[in-house]
């Protein structure tokens, strides 16, 4: 209770800290504050996972890495180690990003410092993950079946298949497969642990009272041993995550059409990536138009035309704004099954208002684009109202997410025309590929499409194939 | 665009015109004297520093005034109580359909999406559950009276038009479809309420039926909201950077013109709780089975809600619940979850186990009815104390979201008759021993279960259109 009090001292009162960074040395821990009203602490680690991601069996082999840590320790099976952590009310949990892994250990505050037995429980947890043999091959089992199963709704199978195929033809990127889980290995898993989890390059996000911070200092010390620098503050650069692709490819209009009967619904997108890596300069502008199509939801522009005017599907969502650094316009809605036909026309229409006249954003009212630009300032200024919200912000420029200019720019300077968004949507068109997809019966489905897109190659896939991944050999 | 408003003008003397509702009720608008007149003031504390400031009105509403620093936003969720509950045979889908006619339209904002995100660039959302529907919104501190403003006449001024109520069932049926006919876990869910029970609104679920949804008339909508829609059945939580006092001015000027319309309650049927188990396969295009095993649950008002809530998530908590060390460790299942929170007549605490593919639904069952022999004596002790602690900062963790927060407030206020109950939760958890687990584990297994097992199929198994 004493503490409880003390900490409603603090109540409210949001800080960050920025203090002046000096020159990095070889081992860089990157540590930012926030406090909260609520009687937790929450740590956030990010270690970049460097070039694990370049091949099919290190990107599986993150993920079974993540199994096994949550499996326990060298020292602790898994249900010691759950209850050893639940003894200090605290969950450790592992998750793994585009081009990161990142852990999240959360506690409840209690008598002004951190358990010992908690912080060495965690230093066991990040140097000593319970890699042996079988957590490998019952994580290698758990994500195979989670891998078939994720693809038992229609909207993932087919945002599945248009990013492999995408993957596969544009930036020849291992997406892993049923395959890569036969050829995984342990010491895949070893070496990846043996390479990431060190001191070298780690950015940690900190929401406690600022009461706190020598013994979360002292706690970064004792987790990644050895360590030299630790620097308190804003990382203004993103951490060495080493994960470039090549440059891109260029593909042919395609359509994908996977074969379902039965359906009450069909599913549709679309996914057109640029060829060129994400600017700084167009940061602002891609996401607003990002905004504007899809993320405002029913009342972005494919929302209002397919859900709000038309009343065909209830789902209208854009899925990124960039792969794999490569910005992206993206948009996957539902329509009912006895709408196909006008689904289909839509679809076409959007499309070709989009980017075949690229004047969808210049002939909108002025007020419309002006209120999503306001829409948009709004949502950023909301996710910024929260110590996660903030720390979120923070990560993303560690991990290249979000640039430090983006990031340290006053939200009332944000202004893009609609003039500004047109010729970047037009420029985006000149220099981009587009992947169109869809889930229902090839029957009904395969007239349409070649009426309404005569100019895209046809991919007609078995839905057999599709969970198989047999269609891209 | 203008065409289009004038269309939508037109239409709405239309409804008027066809419709019930009364004109003197419309006129009858935010900016007249205020007749409601503040009953009760109180300040809430849940955790030390933790305020919130409680306004009841005479006209029955109940507001949650939380000041906090908020970077400049404001966020507003109202909640009425009605839900699926509240609906008839024959007229399901009517509440869920209804929250979606929520955002055509008022008086002063005859086009919400339009006129407030282009004035100020609103965030709004909501959703339906069985006992309840909680509207929610984000906006700057400048807009936040015309927030209040569109809240007030979403309350007792909405417009709507046949056209409007026609588009909105387009959407609702493809929810439907996304959600239940097409997705074996929606699927699961839907089945486990239709079989449980016989006569129960729970029965359906907010979803509802597609023939009702479609035979639905634009009366019936209205009819539904001037009963369902009132100060009296609302709840009002508001969050950012606020003040209280002035908050509650714009309460009174915004909500206190409208009067409290009569509701005697609901006389909705009982279920029989101890009846013969229950079971019901289906064949669907799965790669998996899917298990749902689901019991009839306490209510608010029951003191064995909080052991019924905290045996499921040591029974079957999708992290360190036990189903997942004997079931998912073992390389039987995917994925077990549990939702075991009360409502406010008796409704469904269910299990749910996705088994691992080509694991066939007789092996899933037996390992399940296998590993039920094992729990007591797997919770006992340190673990039960253990996972108590786990268990209050994951609920914490849960609220801390400032809009989570106010949603929690309001919802509870709405269904529980507690704003608070959520840290009451939290601290009965703390207070029980493991002879309450154990003691519920028991009851839990003489009340009538319901099965549903959905297995792998070349063909699906459309959904029965039985509604008795």
């Amino acid at each position: 209770m004493k503490n409880r009090i003390h900490y409603s001292a603090s109540l409210f009162l949001y800080f960050v800290l920025f203090c002046g960074l000096s020159p990095l040395s070889y081992s860089k821990i990157f540590l930012d504050y926030e406090t909260d009203p609520l009687p937790l602490i929450k740590i956030n680690f990010v270690l970049p996972a460097k070039e694990a991601f370049k091949v099919d069996t290190d990107n599986l082999g993150l993920k079974i890495l993540e199994e096994c840590f949550e499996s326990g320790t060298l020292k602790f099976d898994k249900q010691k180690y759950q209850d050893l952590l639940a003894s200090y009310g605290a969950s450790l949990e592992i998750s793994t990003g585009q081009s990161y892994q990142e852990v999240n250990l959360t506690f409840p505050l209690s008598g002004g410092k951190i358990p010992e037995g908690l912080i060495q429980l965690t230093k066991d947890s990040l140097e000593q993950p319970r890699i042996t043999e079988e957590t490998f091959e019952r994580a290698r089992k758990l994500l195979k079946a989670n891998f078939i199963s994720t693809l038992e709704r229609d909207s993932s199978l087919l945002i599945s298949a248009m990013n492999r195929y995408m993957g596969a033809k544009l930036f020849n990127f291992p997406f892993y497969e049923t395959t890569t889980f036969d050829r995984v290995s342990i010491s895949n898993v070893q070496d990846l642990h043996k390479n990431y989890y060190n001191n070298s390059n780690i950015w940690m996000g900190v929401i406690a009272p600022k009461e706190l911070k020598e013994e979360i200092r002292k706690l970064s010390q004792r987790l990644f041993s050895n360590s030299g620098d630790i620097e308190e503050g804003m990382l203004e650069t993103e951490l060495k995550s080493g994960f470039m692709l090549p440059q891109t490819g260029k593909i042919n209009p395609t359509f994908i059409l996977i074969d379902k009967k039965d359906l009450a619904q069909i599913d549709y997108g679309f996914i057109r990536v640029s060829h060129q890596k994400k600017e700084n300069q167009h940061e602002l502008t891609d996401k607003i138009i990002n905004y504007l199509l899809t993320r405002a939801g029913i009342d972005s522009i494919y929302g209002r035309k397919i859900r709000a005017e038309k009343g065909l599907a209830y789902q209208v969502s854009g899925i990124y704004t960039e792969y794999l650094d490569f910005p992206v316009i993206s948009l996957f809605s539902n329509p009912q099954r006895s709408k196909q036909k006008e689904a289909v026309e839509v679809l076409s229409d959007l499309v070709k208002s989009t980017f075949d006249k690229a004047d969808l954003i210049n002939t909108l009212p002025d007020p419309f684009f002006n209120g999503k630009m306001l829409s948009y300032k709004n949502s950023e200024r909301q996710d910024g109202a929260t110590p996660d919200g903030r720390l979120h912000r923070r990560k993303d420029v560690a991990t290249n997410d979000m640039s430090f200019d983006f990031y340290k720019s006053n939200i009332d300077s944000w202004n893009v025309s609609k003039t500004q968004a047109t010729k970047r949507l037009t420029n985006f068109t000149k220099s981009s590929s587009m992947v169109m997809g869809v889930i229902g019966d090839a029957n009904e489905l395969e007239p349409l499409i070649k009426k309404s897109f005569p100019k895209y190659q046809l991919v007609k896939i078995s839905y057999k194939d599709v969970l198989e991944n047999t269609w891209l050999k | 665009m203008r065409q289009f408003w004038t269309l939508l003008a037109f239409s709405w003397i239309v409804a008027c015109s066809s419709s019930s509702v009364s004109t003197a009720e419309r006129t009858n608008s935010s900016e007249k004297a205020p007749l409601a007149t503040v009953l009760k003031e109180e300040t809430l504390e849940p955790y030390p520093g933790l305020k919130i400031d409680h306004v009841q009105f005479s006209n029955g509403l109940n507001a949650y005034i939380i000041p906090r620093e908020q970077n400049g936003t404001v966020g507003v969720v109202v909640g009425y109580e009605v839900g699926s509950r509240f609906e008839k045979v024959g007229r399901t889908g009517l509440a869920h359909l209804f929250e979606h006619m929520m955002f055509r339209g008022t008086e002063s904002f005859p086009e919400p999406f339009q006129t407030l995100s282009e004035w100020s660039g609103h965030e709004f959302n909501a959703f339906t559950s069985d006992d309840q529907t909680v509207y929610h919104e984000m906006v700057p501190l400048k807009n936040f009276e015309d927030a209040l403003k569109f809240e007030s006449e979403r309350m007792r001024k909405l417009l709507i038009t046949p056209q409007g109520f026609n588009t909105e069932r387009g959407a609702v049926v493809s929810e439907r479809k996304m959600n239940y006919e097409d997705s074996p876990g929606g699927r699961l869910h839907f089945e486990l309420y239709q079989t449980a029970f016989d006569k129960h609104p729970y029965k359906t679920t907010p979803i509802g039926w597609q023939d009702d949804i479609e035979r639905a008339s634009f009366e019936d909508a209205l009819s539904f909201y001037h009963r369902n829609y009132a100060p009296n059945r609302a709840s009002i939580a508001i969050i950012g950077d606020i003040k209280t006092d002035e908050t509650k001015n714009l309460l009174l000027k915004y909500f206190g013109s409208f009067e409290e319309v009569p509701f005697k309650g609901l006389d909705t049927p009982k279920e029989t709780l101890y009846r013969k188990n229950r079971k019901k396969t289906i064949h669907l295009k799965t790669q998996a089975v899917f298990l749902g095993d689901a019991a009839f649950a306490p209510t608010y008002n029951d003191k064995e809600a909080f052991a019924e809530l905290f045996m499921c998530v040591l029974f079957a908590d999708s992290t360190s619940g036990y189903l997942q060390h004997t079931l998912v460790e073992k390389g039987i299942a995917r994925s077990v979850s549990a939702s075991c929170s009360p409502s406010v007549d008796p409704g469904l605490s269910t299990i749910t186990i996705v088994g691992v593919p080509k694991v066939s639904a007789a092996t899933l069952e037996k390992k399940y009815e296998e590993a039920k022999k094992g729990f007591l004596a797997w919770a006992k002790n340190d673990r039960f104390e253990n996972i108590k602690k786990y268990f209050e900062i994951s609920q914490l963790e849960s609220m801390r979201s400032p809009m989570d927060f106010a949603t929690s407030i309001v919802s509870n206020a709405v269904t529980a008759k507690d704003p608070l109950y959520s840290f009451k939760l939290v601290e009965e958890v703390k207070k029980l021993k493991f002879e309450d687990i154990e003691k519920q584990f028991k009851t839990r297994e003489k009340i009538g279960h319901t099965r549903i097992l959905i297995i792998p199929a070349e063909k699906n198994d459309p959904m029965k259109k039985d509604k008795k």
